[in-house]
């Protein structure tokens, strides 16, 4: 092969190899910085929220009026809603249906409350209470200790921290501090008042309501509100690719349906992840410029050395033998630009995250074994299809000798 | 291991609308065999196709009627296809072309060694030894396009021997040789004939190898 590649490899073009590194370099960074940018983005996006599953929406309908009846979905909407593309799974909001009190008492402060539950499926719910210092604990009602773990909203710990706390001097409560804090909650039932002891699991900044496990809400309402109407005013929609696609959107305002909160947050994750796949897109057309340049350099070789390849093939080398050399010489070009890219982009990366973090807490930084694999996919793809297109040229010289006879 | 090649009825392509056009000889719109052993000088002026003889036996070009044979002595012969052809130029039959088909850029050991690498045949010190003994020695690590024709015929003849083979075939070897290079090449081949037994072509328009040959033909 020494010899092979002494006669063959002459003839290279530098300028045209230096060409293609440069211009695919550009483009396998910009490629690999959108591949940990998504990354990025879908970890900072659902970051700061360790209950609920990354990519959801929370749908109601709108109140008409004061007078009309609860605004429910049907089982056909639901299914309808099943359906779309973009939706992975749809959860439904199931509401306590008898009075529900709440209170806590800190040193000599108490507070007593009416309060409302909700529950949803367990499926929308990740068992990470490390947040709050319950990493043991399940989310599971105890009946027999009468432990119930509920999801509280953020913003009810920040109205108690800035307003409740600080006007009446009372120590302000950390997330770490949550696990124990001493809240009850009390059932007025039929049967006379039931008493349990509530047990923080965590926050959320996403859903202003209080959740606790969903077989507990069910059978809550089976047992003492067996008449009541149970169906779901509000729904939970979730998707598995953590974005949804803008017809969902247009499918919700035909139906007249209202998204709740973090609406906006969703559109602005759908357009950000639009912008990564641009940024995505415009790196590949760079590297596919590179490609091609590739290609129309090795095959200006080859064309080169149509008489060395005929020569050698009349000699009794194969074609694959010939084909060889100049598969060899691109896997070699292929594999230097993308580690290289890989690299540069390893190296660059502490510093943008260094970045972030101190315009974000929340941000934080993702490992790059996406980028590698990225990588290594292009270099199979690159070094297959050069090594195809270099192999047909060969024997396209070599043709009129092949058949034989 | 082929016995004998045989040229059933072959003609060029050319002609066949019109048989009468093309040449008939000894070879051409003949039965001709060459045997293993034996040695076949083909004798052809100017125009008679002799370049196109060497091309349809190499399996170089197909723009022929009729059939050329290689059989194995067991009545079996060597089916057609691209490894079946492979193995013709790799171990069937030694080709040293008229124009030498030489890599300018590469020095006569290297040229040499481009082929041997193929079978690995023979080893760099004996290549070495059979340029230094047609006069090349001090050319052995010079590039090829540095040197004279009749130096490169020199250079092409050893590259034609560093194969295994059952026949070889010689396109004018010394058409650019002087007497005593022309008789070291003949001790070569005959030397080689003798230890393996192979069959030799050569090809000539009247500047002859000296050589024994067993048939004389005219294209």
């Amino acid at each position: 092969m020494k010899l092979l590649f002494k006669l063959l490899r002459q003839n290279i073009s530098l300028g045209q190899i230096l060409g293609f590194v440069l211009i695919n370099l550009v483009g396998g960074l910009i490629v690999l910085s959108g591949v940990q940018g998504y990354k990025d983005f879908k970890s900072f996006s659902t970051g700061g929220d360790q209950i609920l599953s990354a990519g959801y929406l929370v749908v109601t309908k709108p109140v008409e009026s004061i007078l009309a009846e609860r605004p429910v979905f049907s089982e056909d909407e639901i299914k309808d809603l099943e359906k779309l593309s973009s939706v992975s799974s749809v959860g439904e909001f199931v509401a306590s249906q008898i009075e529900v009190k709440a209170s806590f008492a800190l040193g000599q402060a108490k507070l007593s409350s009416d309060i409302f539950l909700e529950a949803v499926p367990d499926e929308f719910i990740k068992d990470d209470y490390s947040a709050v210092g319950n990493e043991d604990r399940v989310w599971d009602a105890d009946l027999d200790t009468k432990l119930l773990p509920v999801i509280l909203p953020r913003n009810y710990l920040n109205l108690y921290n800035y307003g409740y706390a600080a006007a009446n001097g009372l120590p302000q409560i950390t997330d770490d501090l949550l696990g124990t804090f001493p809240l009850r909650i009390y059932f007025d039932t039929e049967e006379g008042r039931v008493d349990y002891n509530a047990m923080v699991c965590g926050l959320t900044n996403k859903i202003n309501t209080i959740l606790v496990p969903w077989n507990f809400m069910k059978e809550l309402n089976e047992k003492y509100a067996p008449d009541a109407d149970c169906s779901p005013s509000r729904l939970i929609l979730t998707t598995d690719a953590g974005d949804f696609e803008d017809s969902l959107f247009e499918y919700l305002d035909e139906k007249g349906y209202v998204m709740e909160g973090d609406s906006s947050h969703v559109r602005l994750q759908s357009f950000i992840y639009g912008i990564l796949l641009v940024v995505i897109v415009v790196g590949f057309l760079f590297s596919l410029m590179a490609f091609f340049l590739l290609v129309v350099s090795i095959l200006l070789l080859i064309e080169k050395n149509k008489e060395k390849i005929v020569n050698l093939f009349s000699m009794g080398y194969s074609v694959r033998k010939i084909a060889m050399v100049y598969q060899l010489t691109v896997l070699v070009i292929d594999t230097f630009v993308w580690i290289v890219a890989a690299l540069l982009t390893t190296i660059i990366y502490p510093y943008f995250s260094a970045m972030m973090q101190e315009s974000s807490s929340d941000f934080v930084p993702a490992s790059l074994w996406q980028v590698w694999l990225v990588s290594l996919l292009f270099i199979l793809l690159f070094s297959v299809m050069h090594g195809l297109v270099v192999y047909r040229q060969v024997r396209k010289h070599c043709k009129c000798n092949e058949r034989g006879k | 291991m082929i016995q004998s090649i045989v040229f059933d009825n072959v003609n060029l392509k050319l002609f066949t609308d019109n048989p009468q056009d093309g040449p008939v000889s000894q070879v051409w719109n003949n039965v001709v065999t060459f045997e293993r052993g034996k040695s076949y000088l083909i004798e052809a002026t100017s125009g008679r196709g002799k370049s196109s003889f060497c091309s349809f036996l190499c399996g170089l070009r197909n723009d022929y009627v009729g059939n050329i044979i290689l059989n194995d002595g067991n009545g079996n012969a060597l089916p057609g296809g691209y490894s079946n052809m492979l193995l013709r130029r790799q171990k069937i039959l030694a080709m040293m072309f008229q124009e030498h088909r030489l890599f300018p850029e590469l020095s006569s050991v290297d040229n040499v060694m481009l082929k041997n690498q193929i079978t690995g045949y023979t080893t760099e010190k004996e290549v070495r030894a059979m340029l230094v003994r047609l006069g090349l020695e001090d050319h052995l690590d010079r590039p090829c396009g540095r040197m004279s024709f009749g130096q490169q015929q020199r250079v092409a003849f050893v590259r034609a021997l560093c194969q295994p083979f059952d026949f070889i075939l010689l396109d004018e070897p010394i058409s650019h040789l002087d007497e005593g290079n022309a008789a070291i090449m003949t001790d070569m081949l005959r030397e080689r004939q003798e230890k393996d037994g192979v069959g030799v072509i050569v090809t000539s328009i009247g500047y002859r190898l000296p050589y024994e040959y067993d048939e004389i033909l005219y294209l």
